[in-house]
């Protein structure tokens, strides 16, 4: 209690001991009476009751008036203090309310921006593991067929080129080898026509004088025969030669041939596993996507919890405004200094109650267990 | 096109839930701090539903409901979304032409399903 009301209860102490002198000498007086006038037993106890019953009902009123002087002269004394302590603690409360809504709408602009990020980065990922999800690096290859195909076409028209100078080369040697026919048919021919030509010098020879012209004439034919199978001797060898060449260059051709295949098929083979490493590291690319996206989604679900708690902010602030008007209201009563008998307490306290929005209000005002409600939507 | 959503809160905080909730959902949000507020949003654009606290200064969220109902967004619907639990207001809000009551806290998702129900009705 407060030290203000410690001398009113000291100045009302000397007036309670003389009344109680003052009864006691009363009740000695009683019975010296009794004594004197020896009243029968019935007046006698009678008037002992009386006195017992005055003397109990001034005590009561005795501690009645002694706690209601007591507890007014507190109240009066407390008055300023509450006065003066009330707006103080409302405008703390305020304060604290204003801050913490401040604080709450920027930590909330904080996490909403970090929730925006979260689903940018979810929906790109998405959007990269889309483009691929094949199942293996295997089916991966036979999607990129085309693209390994038309990195090999260069070396495919390649070799068709060299097929075709090859097919001509071919040709070029059957070509040759009619030639060396002709020739050598031409040779034959030389060789009989140097025969018909020595028959001709003979049968000259023995027609005397007559056949010296037609013996000229075999000579030069001899003489032509020889030289046709010269030339014809000449073109064999050339002939020849060239279909020595051709066949060379086919067998060379050929060798080629079966050396391409063999690099095109390594070519081929060192494509694919570039190809497969490649296709390999975009997968793992795209396993870790789904990763980044699946914790990015669980971030996100716990950024919406956070979010969900924010709202106590709303309640909270609900919470110190309707304390921060009651305050408001009894520091505006108190200035006003009113009366506040046991009516008065009821109707404060049935206002308060009615002021209430949420269930939790009320059950802190009457002190019950806080009740647990879900979220819950009522359509009209 | 995005569905137009006037959130009228005087809680900035809750404003700012609540616009992320429907912005997530592809709604587009416009903001009002009271009825008051509310009412100068009420401009001619379009609005598909409307999202409103009950208690605020100047005018309350009944209030605004009520005064809604005499203005050219009279079949806009309204979801009142309060920590307001008693049922005399929930009555109140039905008589006004509320057309569903949610308490807060609430569930982002049961909010978005309750506007997208209500926009397509």
């Amino acid at each position: 209690m407060l030290p203000a009301s410690t001398p009113d209860a000291s100045t009302s102490q000397p007036t309670g001991q003389v009344a109680t002198v003052l009864l006691v000498a009363l009740g000695a007086i009683s019975g010296w009476l009794i004594g004197i006038l020896q009243p029968p037993a019935w007046a006698a106890a009678l008037l002992t009751a009386g006195w017992v019953i005055a003397i109990h009902a001034w005590a009561q009123r005795k501690r009645s008036v002694a706690g209601s002087e007591s507890s007014g002269d507190e109240a009066a004394a407390s008055a300023p203090l509450v006065e003066g302590v009330l707006p103080i603690w409302r405008r703390h409360v305020e304060s604290a309310r204003l801050h913490s809504e401040e604080s709450m709408g920027q930590l909330l602009t904080s996490f909403g921006t970090i929730s925006e990020r979260l689903e940018e980065a979810i929906r790109y990922t998405q959007g990269q593991s889309i483009k691929h999800q094949a199942p293996s690096v295997e089916s991966l290859l036979s999607n990129h067929d085309d693209a390994l195909k038309s990195m090999l076409a260069p070396m495919r028209a390649m070799q068709s080129t060299r097929d075709d100078v090859l097919a001509r080369l071919d040709a070029l040697g059957k070509d040759m080898a009619d030639l060396r026919q002709s020739a050598l048919q031409i040779k034959q021919l030389s060789r009989r026509t140097t025969m018909v030509a020595l028959n001709a010098s003979v049968e000259a020879s023995r027609a005397g004088e007559h056949g010296s012209g037609f013996a000229v004439v075999a000579d030069e034919v001899q003489q032509l025969a020889n030289q046709c199978g010269q030339v014809a001797q000449q073109m064999m060898a050339r002939t020849a030669t060239i279909e020595e060449s051709v066949t060379s260059s086919r067998l060379e051709n050929a060798s080629l041939d079966r050396s391409d295949d063999a690099l095109q098929s390594q070519a081929e083979a060192a494509a694919r596993v570039v190809v497969a490493d490649l296709l390999g590291d975009l997968s793992q690319l795209s396993r870790t996507s789904r990763e980044l996206q699946a914790a990015g989604t669980a971030v996100q679900e716990e950024v919406e919890r956070v979010l969900l708690n924010f709202q106590s902010q709303d309640r909270l602030s609900q919470m110190l405004e309707c304390v921060t008007k009651d305050m408001n209201l009894m520091s505006e009563w108190l200035e006003q200094g009113s009366d506040l008998g046991a009516e008065q307490v009821d109707a404060w306290l049935t206002r308060l109650d009615a002021s209430y929005t949420m269930e939790e209000q009320r059950s802190d005002h009457h002190g019950n267990t806080a009740i647990q409600r879900e979220t819950a939507i009522e359509f009209f | 096109m995005a569905k137009t959503i006037l959130i009228v809160d005087d809680s900035g905080s809750f404003r700012q839930v609540v616009k992320m909730a429907l912005q997530k959902a592809a709604y587009e949000v416009v903001e009002a701090i009271d009825g008051q507020d509310a009412c100068a949003k009420l401009d001619g654009r379009k609005i598909h539903l409307i999202v409103c606290d009950v208690n605020m200064p100047r005018m309350d969220g009944l209030t605004f409901v009520k005064h809604l109902k005499t203005t050219n967004y009279k079949f806009t619907p309204v979801i009142m979304l309060t920590t307001e639990s008693q049922e005399a207001k929930k009555a109140e809000g039905r008589a006004a032409g509320v057309r569903a009551w949610v308490t807060k806290p609430f569930q982002p998702s049961q909010l978005v399903d309750a506007v997208a129900k209500l926009c397509a009705a």
